[in-house]
C-alpha cells in the first residue's frame, strides 16, 4: 500500500492487504490528485501553525502597544474633543473643534508657550546641530583618541535628564556658590547679588537649551560621525588632488554625502525640542513667571494643577501636530535620494 | 517549543492578574491609611499606627504610600464604590477642591465635639476646612485640618545682631512708613550677601507673600470688588512699590523657585526669609545650623490682623467602609497631643489642636505665643473656581513688577484685566 506520510514522501507499506491492492488498481492521476491534496492540507497546516506561534510571541508587544499606545491615543483624541474636566468617567458634552478653537485663538498662556517653544527649538537646534556637527567633523579628522572621545561625548547621555536639571541648577545657582558664579568671581567678573540664570526671565529659558543639548550633543554627534566615516576617502582624496582646499572639500564634497544622516540628526533634534517638559518641571516651573512655559509643561499644567483634561488633550494634539508637520518638512529638504555619494 | 509555549502563556496570564489586582480597602476590621512621604517623614502617622493597633487589638492598621496631587485620580475606583484607603492624611484646599465639589468625601461635621470641638482647634486653621455642601444646601467640613503653617518673617540672629537690630530678641519692623521700613532691611544689607531679605515668588508662595503684608496693613487682601486679589487700592500700590524698591537697592531676593529660595537662606547669610514657619525652621536646622541662628517677626499689624495661612487635613472618601474605625484614628492619633507636639518638635509643623501649644512644646517656646495669635487671626487664600488660572496670571506679571521690569500700575493693571472674566466664586464657606 502506499501512502503519503507527514514529511510528504511517498512510501510503501510492506504486505498487501485488500485495500493495498485496490489502491494500486486507481489510476495515476487520482493519485497524484490525492497526494497534491494532501500536500496542500500539510502546507497549510504549517503555515497555520508558524502563523499562530508568531502571533502568540507578538502577544505581550501587541498588547503593550494597544493598551499603552493605541487606546491613550485614540482616547486622548477623542477628550480632546469634549469639555471633559478632572473626571474622564463623568458625563462630558462633545464640542468638537471649538475647544481647539478656544486654545489657539484665546488662550494667552497657549500663544506665550508656543512663543517659548519657537524660541527654545530654535536655539536648541543651532546650538545642539552646530556643536555635534563641528565635534564630528574635528573628531573625525584624528588619527588617534577617537573612541575615548566618543565615549566621553556620549556620557552625558545616560545621565536622566531630571539629574542633568539638578546639575545645572548648581552649576548657574545664584547663591554665589554655582560654577558659573564662582568661575566670574575668580576672573574679577563677579556680581552682586550674583547671576542667577533660572531666576532671570531674560536667561531662563536659554538656560534650559544649554542644560539639554549638554545631555544630547553626543548622540547627534555619534550619528555624523557614523556618517563621517562611510565617505569614501578615495572621494576626499581625489579632491584634494584637484586642489580642493578643506573648506572647499568639506562643503561640497563630505557636507553633500553626509545628507542622510544630517536628515537623521535634524529630525532628532528637532523633535527633542518639541517635547521639552523635565527640564522646566525640574528646574524652573515654567517661570520665572512664565519665562519657561513650554507647551508639553502647559499640557501637563492643564491635565494636573487645572484638571482640564481636555483642554491638556487639545494641547497635547497640537504639539503632536506641530511635530509632525516639522518632521515632514524637513523629509522634503533634505529628500535623502537627491543625496550623492560615491 | 509547544510546551515552552504552553508555559509561556501560563506565566503571562498569572502576571496579568497579578498586576491588575487592586488591593481595596478592607472590611471592618482593617484600616488602610495613605499618607504621602513627607507626610510619612514629618508627621508621627507611622508610630500613631502602631499606638492604634496597640489599643485596638482586632484592628490592622496599614500606611501605604501615596502621591501628595493624586486625588482626582481615585474617582474612578470610587465611582465603582470601591476605594484603595479608608483615610487620607495630607491634602490643602487646592488639591481636594475638585474632589469636594462632586461630593466624594463624608461629612465629618459629627467629629467636631468633645476633645475636637470647634474651640480646641486653632480659628484660623480649622476654617480651612470649612466648605460650601456641593448640593448648595449649606457648609460642612469634608475635611479637618490638623498640620498648620502660617506664613511669618523669620530673622537671622547673627544678622540682626551684627545690624544692631537685636534687643533681648529681634527688634520687629517699626511699621509701613517708608523710611523706616528700609532702614530696617538696610541695616541688614551690608551682613546679608543673599538679601536683607529673601521671598520665594513661585506660583504658589507668591499668593501668600504678595497677600499677606496687605492683609497686615488693612486687614484684608481682596479687592474691594471681591474678585481676585487687592491690585487696586493704594495699599496694594505701596507693598508692590516697596518690593521694587527694595529689589532696586538690592534689599530682596524674590526667587523664582522654591528651591531657589530654601537654598538661599540655607546659606545662612540672608537678613530674613518670609515663608511659611515651618519651613523657615526645618532649613536651617536641616543644615546644621542651632536653633537660635533664626527667630521671628510679624509683619507689622498681623499680630491684629494675622497673616496667611494654609493647611494639610485628614478625610475620608465616602467610598470607605471602615469610616468609624478612620474617625477612631483621627480622634484618639491624629489629634492627640502626642502626634501634634511631635509634628513640630521635630519638623516646625504648627498644630491645629490648641492643646498642643503649651508644655512639650520643645523649640522656640518663647516665639509661640506670637505666632498662636498670628495664626488665629490668619485667612486662608479663597479658593477660586478659576485659581489656577489666576495664579498663572499673577505669575506673569508680579515677578516683572518686583524686579523692576514693569511699572506697578502697568503690572496690576494687567492683572486686573486679564482676570476680569474669571470665576472667583469660593468654593469655601464663611
Amino acid at each position: 500500500m502506499m501512502f503519503l506520510s507527514r514529511e510528504g514522501r511517498v512510501s510503501v507499506a510492506k504486505g498487501r492487504t485488500a485495500h493495498g491492492r485496490f489502491c494500486q488498481e486507481r489510476t495515476g492521476s487520482a493519485m497524484d490528485e490525492a497526494l497534491a491534496a494532501q500536500k496542500h492540507r500539510m502546507r497549510a497546516r504549517r503555515r497555520f501553525r508558524e502563523r499562530r506561534n508568531l502571533f502568540l510571541f507578538l502577544l505581550p508587544t501587541l498588547f503593550f502597544v494597544v493598551v499603552f499606545l493605541a487606546f491613550p491615543l485614540l482616547s486622548s483624541g477623542y477628550l480632546s474633543l469634549t469639555d471633559v474636566r478632572a473626571n474622564i468617567f463623568e458625563p462630558h458634552k462633545l464640542i468638537g473643534l471649538k475647544g481647539y478653537y478656544q486654545t489657539i485663538v484665546k488662550d494667552s498662556f497657549f500663544h506665550t508657550a508656543m512663543r517659548n517653544q519657537t524660541i527654545y527649538a530654535v536655539s536648541y537646534f543651532f546650538l545642539t546641530f552646530s556643536c555635534s556637527l563641528i565635534l564630528a567633523i574635528l573628531i573625525n579628522e584624528l588619527r588617534k583618541g577617537v573612541e575615548i572621545l566618543q565615549v566621553i561625548f556620549y556620557l552625558p547621555m545616560i545621565i536622566p535628564l531630571s539629574i542633568v536639571g539638578g546639575i545645572f541648577l548648581w552649576i548657574f545657582s545664584g547663591t554665589g556658590n554655582g560654577f558659573y558664579n564662582l568661575v566670574l568671581n575668580h576672573l574679577g567678573l563677579g556680581q552682586s547679588p550674583p547671576v542667577n540664570v533660572y531666576g532671570d526671565p531674560r536667561y531662563a529659558l536659554f538656560g534650559l537649551v544649554i542644560a539639554r543639548s549638554w545631555k544630547m550633543t553626543g548622540f547627534t554627534l555619534i550619528i555624523f560621525l557614523a556618517g563621517l566615516k562611510g565617505i569614501s576617502k578615495e572621494v576626499r582624496e581625489a579632491a584634494q588632488i584637484d586642489g580642493a582646499s578643506f573648506r572647499q572639500e568639506l562643503f561640497r564634497v563630505v557636507l553633500p554625502m553626509l545628507r542622510p544622516y544630517l536628515l537623521i540628526g535634524v529630525v532628532w533634534i528637532l523633535i527633542n525640542s518639541m517635547k521639552e517638559f523635565d527640564l522646566p518641571a525640574v528646574m524652573t516651573f515654567g517661570g520665572p513667571g512664565t519665562a519657561t512655559l513650554t507647551l508639553y509643561y502647559r499640557a501637563w499644567s492643564l491635565a494636573f494643577e487645572y484638571w482640564e483634561m481636555g483642554k491638556s488633550a487639545q494641547v497635547s494634539y497640537i504639539t503632536a501636530l506641530l511635530i509632525l508637520l516639522v518632521s515632514w518638512v524637513f523629509n522634503r529638504i533634505f529628500k535623502p535620494e537627491t543625496a550623492q555619494r560615491g | 517549543m509547544k510546551k515552552l509555549l504552553i508555559v509561556f502563556l501560563v506565566f503571562l496570564a498569572a502576571g496579568l492578574t497579578f498586576a491588575t489586582g487592586q488591593k481595596e480597602a478592607g472590611g471592618p476590621k482593617s484600616l488602610l491609611v495613605a499618607a504621602p512621604p513627607w507626610i510619612q517623614k514629618k508627621t508621627a502617622v507611622l508610630s500613631a499606627a502602631e499606638a492604634f493597633q496597640k489599643a485596638h487589638a482586632d484592628v490592622k492598621v496599614e500606611i501605604i504610600t501615596v502621591d501628595k496631587w493624586g486625588g482626582p485620580t481615585y474617582i474612578p475606583e470610587w465611582q465603582a464604590g470601591k476605594t484603595s484607603f479608608d483615610l487620607f492624611v495630607s491634602g490643602t484646599g487646592t488639591m481636594l477642591a475638585p474632589l469636594i465639589v462632586d461630593g466624594w468625601l463624608e461629612p465629618l461635621d459629627d467629629m467636631l465635639t468633645g476633645s475636637m470641638a470647634k474651640d480646641k482647634i486653632v480659628g484660623g486653621f480649622l476654617s480651612e476646612g470649612y466648605y460650601k455642601k456641593p448640593d448648595g444646601s449649606g457648609a460642612f467640613y469634608p475635611m479637618i485640618p490638623f498640620l498648620g503653617e502660617v506664613a511669618i518673617v523669620g530673622i537671622n540672629t547673627a544678622i540682626m545682631k551684627q545690624a544692631g537690630l537685636w534687643k533681648d530678641g529681634p527688634v520687629p519692623m517699626p511699621g509701613w512708613d517708608a523710611q523706616a521700613y528700609f532702614d530696617w532691611f538696610r541695616k541688614m544689607k551690608p551682613f546679608a550677601e543673599q538679601g536683607a531679605h529673601v521671598q520665594i515668588w513661585d506660583k504658589e508662595f507668591m499668593q501668600y507673600n504678595y497677600c499677606a503684608p496687605i492683609l497686615a496693613m488693612t486687614g484684608t487682601f481682596m479687592d474691594a470688588s471681591g474678585k481676585g486679589f487687592d491690585v487696586t487700592s493704594s495699599a496694594a500700590r505701596k507693598w508692590l512699590g516697596m518690593i521694587q524698591q527694595m529689589a532696586k537697592e538690592k534689599l530682596g531676593n524674590w526667587t523664582a523657585t522654591d528651591t531657589a529660595g530654601y537654598e538661599a537662606w540655607k546659606t545662612g547669610k540672608a537678613g530674613s526669609f518670609f515663608a511659611a514657619q515651618g519651613h523657615t525652621m526645618e532649613l536651617v536646622l536641616s543644615a546644621g545650623a542651632p536653633e537660635d541662628a533664626i527667630g521671628y517677626v510679624g509683619w507689622p499689624g498681623s499680630d491684629k490682623n494675622g497673616s496667611i495661612i494654609w493647611t494639610h487635613s485628614v478625610w475620608i472618601p465616602k467610598a470607605s467602609k471602615a469610616k468609624d474605625l478612620a474617625k477612631a484614628f483621627i480622634r484618639e492619633e491624629v489629634f492627640s497631643k502626642d502626634f501634634q507636639q511631635w509634628q513640630f518638635n521635630n519638623w516646625g509643623k504648627l498644630p491645629t489642636f490648641k492643646e498642643a501649644y503649651g508644655s512639650g512644646i520643645q523649640r522656640y517656646g518663647e516665639y509661640m505665643p506670637m505666632i498662636l495669635k498670628v495664626a488665629d487671626n490668619s485667612k486662608s487664600i479663597p479658593l477660586f473656581k478659576d485659581l489656577q488660572t489666576y495664579a498663572d496670571i499673577i505669575k506673569k506679571y508680579l515677578p516683572d513688577a518686583a524686579n523692576g521690569r514693569i511699572s506697578v500700575d502697568e503690572a496690576l493693571g494687567k492683572i486686573k484685566a486679564e482676570s476680569a472674566n474669571l470665576d472667583f466664586t469660593d468654593v469655601r464657606a464663611k
